[in-house]
């Protein structure tokens, strides 16, 4: 039987080539497709994914880690007596703007870190170390942004706000959900470039001490800072991730041509079973006339989509392989978890599966009587 | 169990297509014997692929009763009628119905997987069948590199799969030529003998009426039994010049 339904599978390349270019595009779809959503929304929370703080203080009522208002310092020293407070320091995310010498301006997005902790430091930084952070006017952007600051270069000076900014350092793709270069300079540089007010800052970024709950501790915060929003790191990138898609809706967009594009996968391997079938309906009706049950023959059928679910998906896999290890770049990361991937193979089972209901309803209204009479 | 393998009494079958009726079998009567070979003969048109199909469980009758090998078929539905036909029925068809692509040994084994031998048993099992239609030589051979006559043997060994009691033939030699026709026919004849089997060959070809135990006609959808003596008529209006010497 097995060789049966496959030698019938195997007489018609075209159209299982069709199949498989069904599943295979199916299963590429659902993975880079998920793989781009992902990487995008996880460009929403990038700095709460990035910095080693256990809880987020912001003001009231912050929707974004990258669009924060100012909160003033001194709210600071009511958190570092806290029990459970190992560290808590300020921490700037706001917008500033540099004056290019083509006499363009490009806005840029500067983050202050306080050189006693480095808590909130760049990451991936491949050229320059820290100098940013001690060094006055320093400053570390990423390699893909100094296209925008006029190919700038290690030593080349920027003004931003009117202000002196030495380029110390790259980093090696760290990309924003804005795409707006992140600056990463020391908090009192940044407090320039972004013009906040002496005593201001955007952050206070606190780290538990260990065994410490952390959702108890933003608790007590909450109480002792009401003007503020309090919120745990796992709290604050859910946040920051739900602000985009809510405001964007690519969750729906990627959602949508994601399940037309798995329609159309389906209808590939449907149809292809089915054209496959009706190529062979004096097989079936033989094998039907020498005693073959109806359940024999989807047998048959659910053999061959098997086949074709399992090559597809290693052919699949091996092209999805392809895309994140090559096409994935810091502007449009491919981030496959593995409920991605394996909910996929799932995916384009069930596809097959729903696909040989098709060929199935046909065949089995085969009468074998034809058989004898044709 | 009893010698009866078929008995049948007042089949009636009417095709009906829209509001076209056409009537083919106004009641048949017949009873083959375990181990007979019976021909059925009768006018193209006459009805005997109709009651061939009857016969194999692949139709129903409108009327009548029909018992196979002491079981009531009349009564099976169809997934009991395909199992009926697979443990108890092989079937010869007059264009073979090979599985193209398939090897000959694989055409054989198909029989063998639906009746759920484990794969090696029914490998062995189908190279031991063409051996004995005479066709190892040609057990890695696709239908298409076959001769007719060879494909003919195929499905001779693939209707002896599973050990049938009853094999139905519809037209076998129609499709062969001359010599390879009256060959198979022998293959099938000189086989049904020595494993006993009941074999039912609906045919045109005069030149292997000799083969026959009995001959059946069908005429005006009733059968009238060909007596020795009405054989031997047949034999000589076709000028036959096989005698039943020239075959056993
Ligand atoms: N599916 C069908 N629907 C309607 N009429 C049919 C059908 N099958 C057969 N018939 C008619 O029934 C009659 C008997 O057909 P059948 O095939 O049994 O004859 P036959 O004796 O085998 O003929 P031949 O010797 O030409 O093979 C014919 O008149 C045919 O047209
Ligand atoms: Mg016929």
């Amino acid at each position: 039987m097995l060789t049966f339904a496959l030698k019938i599978l195997l007489s018609n390349r075209g159209k299982l080539i069709t199949a498989l270019t069904g599943v295979i595009f199916s299963l590429v779809l659902v993975n880079v497709q998920g793989g781009l959503y992902m990487g995008l929304i996880h460009k929403a929370s990038l700095l709460v994914d990035h910095t080693d703080a256990d809880i987020w203080v912001g003001k009231r009522l912050v929707e974004n880690v990258d669009l924060a208002s100012d909160i003033p310092i001194e709210w600071l020293n009511r958190l570092r007596g806290l029990q459970g407070v190992v560290l808590a320091d300020p921490y700037i995310v706001q917008p500033g703007i540099a004056s290019l010498p083509d006499g363009g301006f490009e806005t840029l997005w500067i983050i202050g870190i306080d050189p006693s902790s480095k808590i909130g430091a760049a990451w991936n930084v491949d050229e320059g170390g820290e100098t940013y952070v001690y060094r006055p006017d320093s400053i570390t952007i990423d390699r893909l942004d100094a296209r925008k600051l006029g190919y700038a270069q290690i030593g080349d000076v920027v003004e931003i706000s009117g202000h002196r900014a030495k380029i110390t350092g790259f980093t090696d793709g760290v990309i924003g959900f804005m795409t707006t270069p992140y600056v990463f300079t020391s908090i009192d540089s940044a407090r320039q470039y972004a013009r906040i007010r002496e005593g201001y800052c955007s952050y206070f970024l606190v780290q538990a001490a260990d065994g410490v709950n952390v959702d108890q501790l933003s608790e007590e915060i909450r109480h002792l800072v009401p003007g503020a929003s309090v919120y745990t790191a796992d709290e604050f990138r859910q946040i920051s991730q739900d602000y985009w898609m809510n405001r964007t809706g690519i969750g729906i967009s990627f959602g949508l041509a994601t399940v037309l594009g798995l329609l159309v996968g389906l209808l590939m391997v449907a149809q292809s079973l089915y054209a496959l079938a009706l190529d062979h309906v004096a097989d079936f009706a033989t094998l039907k006339a020498i005693g073959a049950e109806n359940g024999q023959i989807l047998q048959v059928v659910l053999v061959q989509a098997a086949f074709i679910a399992v090559i597809g998906t290693l052919i699949g896999m091996g092209i999805v392989w392809v895309a994140e290890t090559y096409c994935s770049t810091p502007l449009a990361p491919i981030e496959i978890p593995p409920v991605l991937r394996i909910g996929g193979i799932g995916l384009v089972a069930a596809i097959c599966l729903v696909a040989s209901v098709l060929p199935f309803q046909r065949l089995r209204r085969i009468d074998p009587a034809i058989v004898l009479q044709g | 169990m009893s010698q009866q393998i078929i008995l049948s009494s007042g089949i009636e079958k009417t095709y009906r297509s829209g509001s076209i009726k056409t009537s083919v079998l106004h009641g048949i009567d017949m009873e083959v014997l375990r181990g007979e070979c019976v021909f059925l003969v009768g006018p193209s048109g006459s009805g005997k692929t109709t009651l061939l199909s009857i016969l194999g469980c692949i139709l129903s009758p409108d009327r009548g009763l029909l018992r196979i090998l002491d079981h009531d078929v009349s009564t099976l539905n169809t997934k009991e009628k395909a199992r009926f036909r697979r443990e108890n029925i092989g079937f010869v068809f007059q264009r073979f119905h090979l599985f193209n692509g398939l090897r000959a040994w694989e055409n054989v084994k198909v029989a063998l997987d639906l009746l759920g031998y484990p794969s090696r048993t029914a490998q062995a099992e189908s190279r031991r069948l063409l051996d004995l239609v005479g066709l190892s030589d040609r057990a890695e051979h696709r239908s298409s590199q076959l001769s007719m006559g060879q494909r003919q043997r195929v499905a001779l060994a693939r209707a002896l799969a599973g050990d049938p009691e009853l094999i139905l033939a519809d037209e076998p030699t129609a499709s062969l030529d001359a010599e390879s026709g009256l060959s198979a026919m022998k293959t099938l004849n000189r086989l049904a003998k020595s494993l006993g089997k009941t074999v039912v060959v609906v045919t045109h070809d005069s030149r292997i009426f000799s083969l026959a135990d009995r001959i059946l006609h069908l005429v005006d959808g009733r059968i009238n039994e060909s007596t020795a003596e009405q054989r031997a008529l047949a034999l000589n209006r076709a000028g036959q010049t096989v005698s039943a010497n020239d075959v056993r």
